[in-house]
């Protein structure tokens, strides 16, 4: 090769391992943060409707005997405007809907009769001179719980009977839409638009945004007009936010809504031209029945259970703020924390990225949501990819009001706090004393797996469909267990594998629909007792009977502790955003304060006082948190165990082994 | 000359340095904190006793499987080339590459069928067998098409019996690409990793099975890239040994 | 005596082909039943799965591409290497055979941070770049140029100075079978990758369509057998094509 030739090759190749061997990093900065709480506006356990007029002040239909509207005026004053319907002396209105037109004229909508005689009527009620006129009867309507303006015109959205016999064709398991026979009537009763309809917010003079349902394709939003006889859609787009039940415009391109959904409740707001959501207030007593949402100037106004909460949406709304979160694909109890404010991203990632993002220490992701079953989790914290809140007040404030055992599981072997626990779960026997009295059972016999097992398979056969502990749960709630602590290889765990092996058959280990709806669901007399999850706040009939209790699980060994799930989330050392995420955090964590009754937090005045809660936080008291080992390493084995192909000894050495090279390879 | 340049530039951005960052990680004692510690981690992982397996069980994959893949590849080459070049059974050749083309998913159900009672690490070997066939006998008929006819025909006419003219003359010439499919045996014996992945099903195969790629596919997963690149290096530089020695050995062929 | 020698060989040859035939009959079963069971499934993979569409022209594109860089970087790299003789070309050599070696496993990580450095990751650049300077093809293309005529080059540059030139009328002429060789290993390997879109691209519709095959459970346990047939069919039509080339075989230099 020439001289010089040889020259420039050499030239280029350093040229090219220094560019590629050189990291770059970018950091931004933002501003400081805390969490704004909403002002309660207004209490009252009978608000029917609300409305807002420019000047603040809100009108708020009761539907208390005497059918008041109040007005709430901007200097905290408020007046009564009368009942609404002196007329009415059966007592058979009941406003579903307010609407103030300009500053004066309040619509209200309101249901008379009840059953399949249903119908709606709307007046209108000058506010200054509190007359009241009739608008009109709409005879095949009901239910009007929308009434906008549109070219000068009343616009509602009511439920028609005839409507209803429309079956609408869902898309998929995550579309849950149910359909009343909404539609959307103008004025004169004639129907605009009847395509399933769920909900609109008013744009302009003449223009809406409609959430609505398309058969087979879901839940989709549209700019519409009305044209005066039809309302005009424009180009749908599909996007499942769930079953919306109030939504109101805060931009151009973005509206908050109220909405029960698979996975998120509380008050979102859609940037439909980035596709992402904030979250402005979490689920915590947030109505999400058709309740009103109002955006009155920049002041959003929402209904909470016992009444009207409004907070400024300047200053809730972070304004370009958004979190990267990572969550890997087997986080299955709880969804992710609540955004405080912030958008939070979410991507699911498989286990390879996951590591793959860590290892390489990517900088564009923030915050890393987890589960302290996930044997990943102990991966973090092991290797030390986080990093260390120690530092941060408002984590160890928050830490020293919960358990201790729940500060230690957050501490690493260095004494830096390396995650934040978000949320709790563990798995507990439930039982309802009067339930076990009625049958002859003796509670002392539920603490020890045998004899639970032997009680439950003497009861008579008529009271299976009572209790909720089936087999496949069981094996899930005790296998990880040996797996985490002592292994397989003992006395212990050849007593509880044969037990669990014996009831894979048995009917009463079967899963039974009347006992678990029970505890999912609110109904009440059908339960005896089960092995479950489930949070006590989402079961309402059992937190008002003090006969249901909570008590450790049927005991395997003499060592029994109380098991605790944690979800939690990381910080990423090397992210970009670092100090919006270190934000994110102290907002959290005054936010996780304020929520009490977390089952984490050791004040007890923050709880419910039932027999229920108290003895849940007896339990969670004295919990441990345990972290996970892979599934694989057992679960193969006790498959082939429970089918009969192999017997006890092999599954315990199998299972061992691979316990052994999982401890013993790294 | 310069035209070497662009391919050279390329393996220096996309191989060698990736390598020596590599090296660079296993010379440290987390990802995370970044202390230099030196050859802590090697030591560390040539002690570590599933390494060891796991080395075992690779190595033993290569010195069972490659000769037995060569030799029979070099055998039905020789009977393809010679035998079969004007009859109507030509086409076999292609019958054998058809493995390469089929996609692991797909293999790794059928062959779970095939060998659900397997109790030693047949599957795993039949199935190397089964997918490098095909590349080896392409190989091998190619070259030894261009052997010179006059050659062969001139030692069967000094009376050579068959076999022995092919053991002496068309092997010889035909060293370099016999190397060449050992060297692409021991590459693939490598590959064989998804496959057997998903025909066990998990990360913890029996021990007779559990080979290098599993051992540093867990240690991926533990965030302990340390482990990993420590463990690749060390096979690294004995399959370097493996090969060197090999090449080494077969100058003694060279004609 | 000569007659029933010939018997002889003729049974023994008898044998060895029924043996042949028998062999390859095993090596296709696989094959077989993998067609075999996609029977039945095609309307629910063509119709209802519209991610097969992109994905199947991705793999083929990458694979194209991918094949056709990589020649068109090997080819000088490798003449320059034969044409120039330095000091280290062994050793540069050994670099790339060890280069070879490496599993993915080991080398993804640092892959993984220089794509992303470069900008790369998430595009189709990150993915065809790299293994278009995969050390194989230049392993393979070296060994093939070894053997060519010299004096046809010496030739040639008394000719031109142009390097194309001389390569277009000299080199290659002479390597036409090698090229279509080393054109379908390539080819096979760039559509069987598998890790790289599945880490380093986010968007389903750059992925290609191993990741489809990998992650077919995802829709429904059988359409795993039709994507596979449809899987193989693009590369056992390329061999079709291009198999009269092979047959001419040329000569591996020595190592």
């Amino acid at each position: 090769m020439r001289g010089y030739q040889k020259f420039a090759v050499v030239m280029v190749c350093i040229f090219a391992v220094f560019y590629t061997g050189c990291a770059k990093q970018e950091r931004k900065q933002e501003g400081p943060s805390e969490v704004i709480k909403p002002e309660t506006v207004y209490e009252s356990e009978m608000i029917a409707s609300m409305a807002a007029g420019k000047d603040k002040d809100i009108y708020i239909g009761l539907y208390n005997e005497t059918r008041d509207i109040v007005h709430l005026m901007e200097d905290g004053k408020s007046e009564t405007l009368g009942s609404v319907f002196p007329d009415d002396k059966t007592g058979n209105h009941r406003i579903t809907s307010l609407y103030l037109d300009g500053d004066k004229t309040l619509y209200i909508a309101a249901d008379i009769g009840y059953g399949s005689e249903v119908y709606a009527e709307v007046y209108r009620l000058d506010v200054t001179s509190k007359k009241m006129s009739k608008v009109k009867t709409y005879e095949q309507y009901h239910d009007i719980n929308r009434i906008a303006m549109l070219k000068g015109e009343l616009v509602m959205l009511a439920k028609s009977a005839k409507a209803a016999e429309k079956e609408p064709v869902l898309r998929d398991a995550f579309d849950i839409f149910q359909y009343q026979g909404e539609v959307i009537i103008s004025q004169d009763g004639d129907v605009v638009f009847d395509e399933f309809p769920i909900m609109f917010a008013v744009m302009g003079e003449k223009e809406m945004l409609l959430y609505a349902h398309a058969d087979n394709k879901g839940y989709c939003y549209a700019k519409a007009e009305y044209d005066g006889k039809k309302i005009e859609l424009g180009e749908p787009d599909y996007q499942n936010l769930g079953q919306l039940t109030a939504m109101t415009m805060t931009g151009n391109d973005t509206f908050v809504y109220a909405a029960t959904s698979f996975d998120k409740s509380g008050l979102q707001e859609f940037n439909y031209k980035e596709y992402t959501i904030a979250e402005l207030q979490d689920s915590w007593g947030v109505i999400t029945e058709p309740g009103d949402l109002i955006n009155a100037d920049g002041v959003i106004y929402y209904r909470v259970e016992g009444g009207v909460k409004k907070f400024v949406y300047e200053q809730v709304k972070k304004q370009n703020q958004t979190l990267q979160v990572i969550e890997s694909e087997q986080i299955s109890f709880l969804n992710a924390p609540y955004g405080c404010g912030y958008q939070m991203k979410i991507d699911r990632l498989s286990d390879d990225e996951m590591s793959l993002k860590m290892l390489s220490q990517d900088s564009d992701y923030d915050i890393c949501f987890m589960q302290s079953d996930d044997p990943f989790g102990y991966q973090v914290k092991e290797k030390g990819s986080f990093y260390p809140l120690t530092d941060i007040k408002e984590v160890t404030e928050y830490l020293d009001a919960c358990f201790p055992y729940i500060r230690e599981a957050a501490t690493d072997g260095n004494g830096e706090i390396w995650m934040l626990p978000v949320a709790v779960s563990a798995d507990y026997l439930l039982y309802d004393e009067e339930m076990l009295r009625k049958y002859g059972i003796d509670k002392e016999k539920l603490s020890t797996l045998g004899s639970f097992i032997d009680t439950l398979k003497a009861l008579p056969e008529e009271t299976r469909e009572c209790i909720d502990a089936t087999s496949g749960c069981m094996e899930r709630t005790y296998l990880p267990g040996f797996a985490e602590k002592d292994g397989f290889n003992n006395q212990e765990f050849k007593k509880a594998a044969a037990l669990l092996k014996g009831i894979q058959e048995d009917g009463v280990f079967a899963y039974h629909q009347r006992a678990g709806d029970a505890v999912n669901m609110h109904k009440q007399d059908d339960f005896i007792c089960g092995i479950t999850m489930a949070q006590e706040n989402t079961n309402e009939a059992f937190l008002s009977n003090p006969y249901v209790k909570a008590a450790m699980l049927p005991a395997v060994t003499d060592k029994d502790t109380f098991r605790v799930k944690c979800s939690f989330i990381c910080v990423n050392a090397a992210s970009d955003n670092l100090d919006a995420a270190l934000e994110y955090v102290k907002s959290l964590c005054s936010y996780l304060m304020e929520r009490e009754s977390t089952m984490m937090l050791k004040d007890k005045e923050g709880y419910l006082d039932t027999e229920l809660v108290k003895t849940l936080y007896d339990l969670y008291e004295k919990g441990t948190v345990t972290f996970g080992m892979p599934e694989e390493l057992y679960y193969d084995a006790w498959e082939e165990y429970k089918k009969g192909s192999i017997d006890l000894d092999k599954m315990i050495e199998e299972a061992e082994r691979r316990l052994k090279i999982y401890r013993e390879e790294g | 000359m310069l035209c070497m340049l662009p391919s050279i530039l390329g393996t220096l951005i996309f191989f060698v340095v990736p390598y020596f960052r590599m090296v660079y990680y296993s010379l440290l004692d987390n990802q995370f904190r970044r202390n230099f510690v030196g050859l802590r981690n090697y030591i560390r992982v040539v002690k570590n006793q599933y390494f060891l397996l796991a080395s075992k069980n690779s190595i033993l994959l290569i010195l069972l499987g490659v000769p037995v893949l060569v030799i029979a590849a070099i055998i039905l080459s020789l009977f393809i080339r010679f035998y079969l070049e004007e009859s109507r059974w030509k086409w076999i050749r292609y019958a054998f590459i058809l493995p390469m083309f089929l996609p692991t998913a797909a293999v790794s159900l059928i062959w779970r069928e095939l060998f659900s009672g397997a109790s030693t690490a047949l599957p795993v070997y039949t199935l190397y067998w089964w997918k490098n066939m095909g590349i080896s006998i392409i190989l091998l008929v190619s070259a030894f098409s261009s052997v010179n006819p006059e050659i062969l025909q001139s030692a069967k006419i000094d009376g050579a019996g068959n076999i022995k003219r092919h053991i002496f003359i068309t092997l010889p010439m035909n060293m370099p690409i016999i190397i060449f499919v050992t060297l692409l045996g021991i590459v693939n014996s490598f590959r064989i990793f998804k496959e057997s992945y998903l025909f066990y099903g998990n990360h913890y195969p029996p021990d007779y099975s559990y080979t290098l790629q599993y051992y540093i596919n867990n240690n991926f997963y533990k965030l302990n890239y340390q482990v990993l690149s420590s463990s690749a290096i060390i096979t690294s530089l004995y399959v370097a040994l493996l090969v060197f020695a090999f090449l080494k050995w077969q100058k003694r062929f060279q004609y | 005596m000569g007659l029933g020698m010939e018997n002889k060989v003729s049974v023994l040859r008898g044998i060895a082909l029924a043996a042949v035939i028998i062999m390859a009959g095993v090596f296709v079963v696989p094959v077989i039943m993998t067609c075999y069971r996609s029977a039945g499934h095609y309307t629910e993979l063509l119709l209802d799965c519209f991610v097969l569409y992109p994905m199947f022209w991705n793999g083929i594109f990458y694979a194209v591409i991918i094949s056709v860089l990589q020649m068109l970087v090997i080819i000088p790299c490798a003449f320059g290497m034969v044409s120039c003789s330095f000091r280290g070309k062994k050793v540069l050599f050994f670099v790339y055979v060890m280069l070879m070696m490496m599993p993915f496993q080991v080398t993804m990580l640092p892959n993984y941070i220089g794509l992303r450095e470069m900008g790369l990751l998430n595009t189709r650049a990150g993915i065809i770049l790299p293994m278009v300077f995969s050390p194989f093809g230049l392993v393979v293309m070296y060994q093939y140029m070894k053997n060519i005529n010299t004096s046809i080059i010496e030739a040639a540059r008394l000719e031109t100075k142009s390097l194309l030139t001389v390569l277009w009328h000299g080199v290659i002429p002479q390597i036409k079978s090698c090229i279509t060789a080393v054109f379908l290993f390539i080819f096979a390997e760039s559509y069987n990758m598998l890790e790289q879109p599945l880490l380093f691209l986010k968007e389903e519709a750059q992925k290609n369509l191993t990741v489809f095959i990998s992650e077919a459970d995802k829709y429904s346990g059988e359409i795993l057998f039709p994507a596979a047939v449809i899987y193989m069919l693009p590369v056992i039509f390329l061999f079709i094509f291009m198999a009269e080339d092979l047959e001419k075989g040329v000569h591996f230099g020595d190592f």
